[in-house]
């Protein structure tokens, strides 16, 4: 019995003291974000993209993460994937002009000739903040508004000062438009999730089968939404409206810079 | 309801028996002794019926005539009603002497009625010195026999000693010149013969176009001038001032406008008129061949330069000339307008080298000197740089030229590169379940609400002291009874018994913000019956204060004996106050 117990005892002892071999130095998000970045500037794209993507498979999300991503993608010769990235990472960093510099630029190399998704111009002037700002940052503005709105409120129960009404009227106008902005953001990146065609060319159909009637040929980089997903299949939408079914795999979603579950 | 129809009626009557009735029409003058300057009111009276027309007044050949509209008003004096439309007029003498307005007639219900004519005696205005006279207008220029072109002065000047009132002056049509306004409207001061008048000045600037006899009309100002005391019982003019009409007028006045002298006249004269110099400047004296240099000249003087032509550039060679459209300024300088003009030209050479541009000049006719006059600038001498000495020159580097300015040229096109600081690396998604996030969206309204509840709880009880009271009478209660437990262990009854009562009391008396021990069973009672529907507890509550203050004077074992009971039922019975009330 008691050897029973001293080799138990050595046991432990033995495993407390062997280093850990199952999660290496090089799993280190932040040390494989540095090999990704050393392998690109050699030239090794494809060694470059999986040490990226393995990060992203460990959960980290950032704008410079899908931007060097995107990049990648981009000297491989995969306009499609590279737009894909591009507009992930504006999800986080939508001010970034070597960001929009290269977005600019990747969409002149792809072959369909496909207008802006984008909204009026005078709209986008008025509402100027809900292409310039991320969702996050709309959170994060809205709700250090509702701290300070609050603050006040209490603030102003003891001490009735006019600055204290003017901090007020402006959290409150300030914290209701990023508010409203940053849902109406959400419902719609929900409701109509922007994607890219990523492979060279994809039949779009009119239903959901292989034989089924195709509608038009798209091809690698050709902007969208993805308005419903079901049994492998997408129903992609374009900005004229035209829409059809395609295979899962042929389209690459944008990913929205939070985590709904 | 009969007295108001009677009343209708009665006035309806009335009113067609006025209406039956024959109208009078009279007419009268304000005054019937006037000068020239002086204008006449003439009032026309119909009476009788507001209904009759307006009067058709007689040929008045020798008067100007105004219609000033009329007025009505009607009177009940003693029950007698009557109607009356005035019809105003103002005539204007023409001439002097006896001047007659005839009858005005008047066609009513197919009879006809005519005013009596009135007789005017109309004076020329008197003969006194002008110094004398109460208001007067004069008009003048500064030359009578101007060149055409030439600037002449007009001054118009209103003087008065007297108040005035409703002043306006009949638009000067000056027929045949060019007209500018000199300066704004003044208003000053002045003695003249002795006697102080208040003066409006203004000045006009004319010139003649054409040459001849040129007559501008007598200037005409119409105003008010106030006389006698305001009837202090009128009460449609409301104490204002009554006034009289006055026209004022100016003597015209005769220009002999001269043609341009002949003698002297250059060949194809523009016809420019006054006197001015003329300032020429060339922007750079060292330019490249290929570059451009401008020449500005300015005209500027007394008189018309509207049409005043470029200045000539006698003779230009090895230059290819641009002109700008020249800038016309003019501005009020004492007794004269003074005029500005520039002229631009851009020269661009057309050789290298030393380059002489001739003088220029222009000739205009000076009315002053009585000669036509001519005015010259420059010339001015340039130099241009071929071409290729630019290169020359920065090869050997003596002198630098300013380097050529090119679009840039995009030779190739690449991404931009990969983001590499290490500060931007970390996880920054965020998750919409996360307890986190709504933590901060709803514990900032929350704790408003908290403090905002705590804090009405707090001033109500600091302010409202039965609401403070009522809100601490059952821990007094409780306080109450525990002390009353230690008197029960100490077996002292009548302490106990006047404790549970005084309890008892303050309890009730706190509850119902009363002045609560003070208070007798009795009328504690009644309290508590105006606060409770239920009519069995007020009493429950007298028979425990009755029963108490009985114990607490009655000595004996058998009452201590009660002491537990009693102190349940004291609790029993507080606690259904506390509950209903």
């Amino acid at each position: 019995m008691k050897k029973k117990l001293s080799g138990l005892i050595l046991l432990l002892i033995v495993l407390l003291l062997t280093p850990k071999t199952g999660t290496p130095e090089t799993e280190d998000p932040l040390a494989l974000f540095l090999k990704a970045n050393e392998s690109y500037q050699k030239g090794a794209y494809e060694t470059a993209r999986d040490l990226y993507t393995r990060i992203l498979d460990r959960g980290i999300r950032n704008g410079s993460l899908y931007y060097n991503l995107g990049n990648t993608y981009f000297r491989l010769g995969r306009t499609g994937k590279a737009i894909e990235y591009y507009l992930s990472a504006k999800e986080w960093i939508p001010r970034s002009e070597d960001l929009e510099a290269n977005l600019r630029y990747a969409r002149e190399e792809r072959e369909d000739r496909i207008d802006s998704a984008a909204s009026g111009s005078v709209l986008r002037e008025i509402f100027f903040w809900y292409h310039r700002m991320s969702l996050p940052e709309m959170v994060r503005t809205f709700l250090l508004c509702n701290l300070i709105f609050w603050s006040a409120a209490v603030a102003r129960l003891f001490f009735r000062r006019p600055f204290l009404r003017a901090v007020l009227l402006f959290t409150l106008f300030i914290g209701l438009t990023m508010g409203v902005t940053a849902a109406t953001r959400y419902i719609q990146t929900r409701l109509h999730r922007p994607a890219v065609i990523v492979v060279p060319e994809a039949t779009v159909r009119s239903g959901m089968d292989p034989e089924s009637t195709t509608l038009f040929v798209l091809h690698d980089g050709a902007e969208g939404w993805v308005d419903r997903i079901r049994d492998g299949w997408v129903l992609f939408r374009l900005p004229s409206g035209k829409k059809g079914w395609l295979k899962r795999g042929q389209v690459g979603i944008v990913v929205p810079p939070y985590r709904a579950g | 309801m009969g007295h108001l129809f009677a009343l209708i009626v009665s006035m309806f009557l009335l009113y067609r028996t006025v209406e039956a009735r024959e109208i009078t029409v009279t007419a009268g003058v304000d005054r019937n002794r006037v000068t020239t300057e002086d204008m006449v009111l003439l009032t026309i009276t119909v009476s009788g019926s507001r209904k009759a027309p307006e009067p058709e007044l007689p040929d008045l050949p020798d008067f100007e005539i105004t219609s000033r509209g009329s007025s009505s008003r009607v009177q009940i004096i003693n029950g007698a009603y009557s109607s009356q439309v005035d019809y105003n007029y103002l005539l204007q003498p023409k001439k002097t002497g006896l001047l007659t307005i005839g009858p005005a007639t008047i066609r009513y219900k197919g009879k006809t009625y005519q005013t009596d004519p009135i007789t005017l005696r109309v004076e020329e205005t008197a003969e006194i010195e002008t110094g004398q006279r109460e208001l007067f207008i004069t008009t003048k220029v500064d030359t009578s026999s101007p060149y055409v072109g030439q600037q002449v002065v007009y001054t118009f000047r209103f003087f008065r000693r007297v108040r005035v009132g409703n002043a306006s002056l009949e638009k000067l049509d000056f027929d045949g010149l060019q007209v500018e306004d000199l300066g704004k409207e003044r208003t000053y001061t002045t003695v003249r013969n002795g006697i102080r008048y208040q003066v409006t000045e203004f000045r006009k600037v004319l010139y003649p176009v054409h040459a001849g006899p040129l007559t501008l009309p007598a200037a005409t100002l119409k105003c008010d001038v106030p006389y006698g005391r305001p009837r202090p019982y009128d009460i449609f003019t409301f104490g204002t001032e009554r006034s009289r009409t006055k026209l004022l007028r100016s003597d015209p006045i005769t220009l002999q406008v001269r043609p341009l002298p002949e003698e002297g006249k250059p060949d194809g004269f523009s016809g420019l008129v006054g006197s001015f110099s003329l300032i020429a400047q060339l922007g750079k004296e060292e330019i490249e061949e290929g570059e451009s240099t401008t020449l500005t000249m300015t005209v500027m003087g007394t008189g018309d330069l509207t049409g005043a032509p470029r200045p000539e550039i006698a003779g230009i060679e090895h230059f290819k000339t641009y002109d700008d459209q020249p800038t016309l300024t003019t501005e009020p300088r004492r007794d004269r307008i003074l005029s500005r003009k520039v002229f631009k030209t851009a020269l661009v050479p057309t050789e290298p080298g030393t380059l002489t541009i001739p003088g220029v000049s222009i000739r205009f006719f000076n009315p002053e000197a009585g000669q036509y006059q001519k005015r010259e600038a420059g010339p001015f001498t340039l130099k241009v740089r071929p071409a290729a000495e630019k290169e020359e020159i920065n090869l050997t580097g003596v002198a630098s030229a300013p380097p050529s300015r090119k679009q840039v040229k995009v030779v190739g096109r690449d991404i931009l590169p990969i983001v590499t600081d290490l500060n931007t690396f970390k996880d920054r998604s965020f998750s919409l379940t996360s307890p986190g996030l709504w933590a901060l969206v709803f514990a900032p309204p929350l704790c408003f609400l908290i403090i905002f509840l705590v804090k009405r709880e707090r001033d109500r009880r600091f302010t409202d002291i039965g609401y403070a009271r009522r809100k601490k009478a059952w821990i007094e209660f409780e306080r109450g009874i525990k002390k009353a437990r230690g008197l029960l262990r100490q077996g002292d009854s009548r302490k106990l018994h006047a404790h549970l009562a005084r309890t008892v009391r303050a309890y009730l008396g706190a509850k119902m913000n009363l002045t609560g021990e003070a208070q007798t069973p009795i009328e504690l009672k009644e309290a508590l019956a105006d606060r409770l529907s239920d009519p069995a507890l007020p009493e429950e509550i007298y028979t425990l204060l009755q029963e108490l203050e009985y114990r607490r004077f009655a000595p004996g074992e058998e009452v201590f004996h009660e002491g537990e009971s009693d102190l349940a039922r004291v609790k029993q019975i507080c606690a259904k106050v506390e509950k209903k009330l």
